[in-house]
């Protein structure tokens, strides 16, 4: 450090020779203003494109997002409407096709005895035919004759066909192609993202300048076909894609 | 070495430094480019990663919720189909040992008890059944029919998207310090542009070298993770 200071070299006048003349206040090459576009085209483009990939980017991330509230109103719906046909609707449905079988088979056997087992075989089927009425009416799969199968049993899959019906949106909606949509935002996203290293070459070709000044022509010119390769690049990304 | 020699020289390593000083610069700007790309690609695969997970947690609920209820009523149906079948079979037992008046009147209820129980249990085997053709939309046939192995496939499914999430998780943050890497690296070449071609500005330059070579390692090392 000592031999750089100008007292330094005031001590030793009579130096033939010296290692490092000053080198600090040497100008730059002169690159000219086309280099200059250049970088400030290159860097505008690079930022420019890098936000357009962060709207896509941030599209696509509240696509993905949707898809899980979808899947959760979809299948809360689902499991609703399971739950209420299985545990209220289908379980009433039985107790009324159970007291009419029990009817049903009170009267048969009824036919094959007489005197007072018949009578009494006669009222136990009443009394079931009574529950099966009582039931039925407050059963919306029971008072209904197109859920009735011919074996005594009932439709609980149309039943829950019918309910799921009732609100045609959840039907409609489809978590996967949406999540596939998302899907599709982010590539697109990470194309544009990459569509900025060409942009970068061509930062490079202009950085490239002050080092090589003889080779500026060409430099300057390579720059620009990568400012508009990327620029190609982007724009096939954001409208093709 | 006169002084004209020395400025020559002086003149050469001055180049010589731009020359590098702009390598870099270019350099830096292409690799922070290409970890940029590779930090963002690496976050949205660990995000849909984890969406994935997510949409499979919710699976795995749902379809514990979605199939019990018909489970429940087939059980609880077959039951109460037993239980009277049961209480015939008791009526007879028990009839055998009273008058035979009373035993006239008992059996014609337990036969038709017993017959009736057979039927129940048939009825609610149809009402548990979900045939191929039933009218319901895929999304509640999936979640009616699931069983064990429906719900294990998809933990496996949930177990692996979030390994992958940790994975990409991981090749991301890598990115991150890579770029920080690049950042630092840009910061010195600039520094050493304002110094110069002196001692000091050359080892600014190493010093900016070395920090863009070891974002390069560390931004590479992301992909054997």
């Amino acid at each position: 450090m000592a031999k750089d200071e100008p007292g330094a070299e005031r001590a030793a006048p009579a130096r033939p020779e010296v290692e490092a003349p000053p080198q600090r206040h040497e100008p730059p090459p002169e690159v000219g203003g086309g280099v200059s576009l250049l970088l400030a085209v290159a860097a505008a483009l690079a930022a420019a494109i890098g936000g357009w990939s962060s709207i896509v980017q941030d599209a696509g991330s509240d696509t993905w997002h949707r898809a899980i509230r979808e899947q959760v109103k979809q299948t809360a719906g689902a499991v609703e409407d399971i739950r209420f046909v299985y545990n209220e609707e289908a379980t009433q449905a039985l107790q009324v096709a159970e007291a009419r079988i029990l009817e049903e088979e009170l009267r048969t056997e009824a036919e094959t005895v007489d005197g007072l087992a018949q009578r009494l075989l006669l009222v136990e089927a009443e009394a079931q035919r009574e529950l099966a009425d009582s039931l039925s009416s407050a059963s919306e799969i029971a008072a209904d004759p197109r859920y009735l199968q011919p074996d005594g049993s009932y439709d609980v899959m149309q039943r829950l066909a019918d309910n799921r019906a009732q609100i045609p949106e959840l039907l409609e909606l489809r978590p996967d192609a949406t999540e596939d949509e998302g899907s599709r935002l982010n590539v697109r996203s990470t194309l544009l993202t990459l569509s900025t290293v060409p942009v970068a070459v061509a930062f490079l070709c202009g950085a490239l300048v002050f080092g090589f000044p003889r080779r500026r022509r060409t430099l300057v010119n390579a720059g620009w076909v990568f400012v508009a390769l990327g620029l190609v690049a982007a724009a096939i990304t954001g409208v093709a894609i | 070495m006169d002084v004209e020699t020395a400025a020559a020289g002086a003149s050469a390593r001055t180049a010589r430094f731009r020359r590098w000083l702009a390598v870099l610069v270019g350099t830096a700007a292409i690799t922070a480019s290409l970890l940029a790309a590779m930090e963002s690609d690496s976050g949205r695969r660990e995000e849909l990663a984890f969406v994935r997970a997510s949409r499979s947690s919710l699976d795995i609920f749902s379809k514990i919720a979605g199939s019990t209820p018909r489970t429940q009523f087939q059980a609880n149906g077959i039951r109460s189909a037993l239980e009277t079948g049961i209480e015939a079979t008791a009526r007879l037992i028990h009839a055998s040992d009273a008058d035979q008046e009373v035993f006239r009147l008992v059996v014609p209820v337990g036969s038709a008890q017993e017959r009736a129980s057979n039927r129940m249990v048939g009825v609610v085997r149809q009402m548990s059944r979900v045939p191929p053709d039933a009218p319901i939309d895929p999304v509640t046939r999936d979640l009616v029919t699931a069983d064990l192995a429906a719900i294990r496939a998809d933990l496996q499914v949930q177990n692996a998207q979030v390994d992958l999430a940790d994975r990409y998780g991981t090749r991301q943050e890598r990115a991150m310090f890579a770029i920080a890497l690049v950042a630092i690296s840009a910061v010195l070449l600039g520094l050493a542009g304002l110094i110069g071609g002196g001692r000091t500005g050359r080892v600014t330059l190493v010093v900016a070298a070395v920090a863009l070579l070891l974002a390069l390692g560390w931004g590479a090392s992301a992909f054997l993770v």
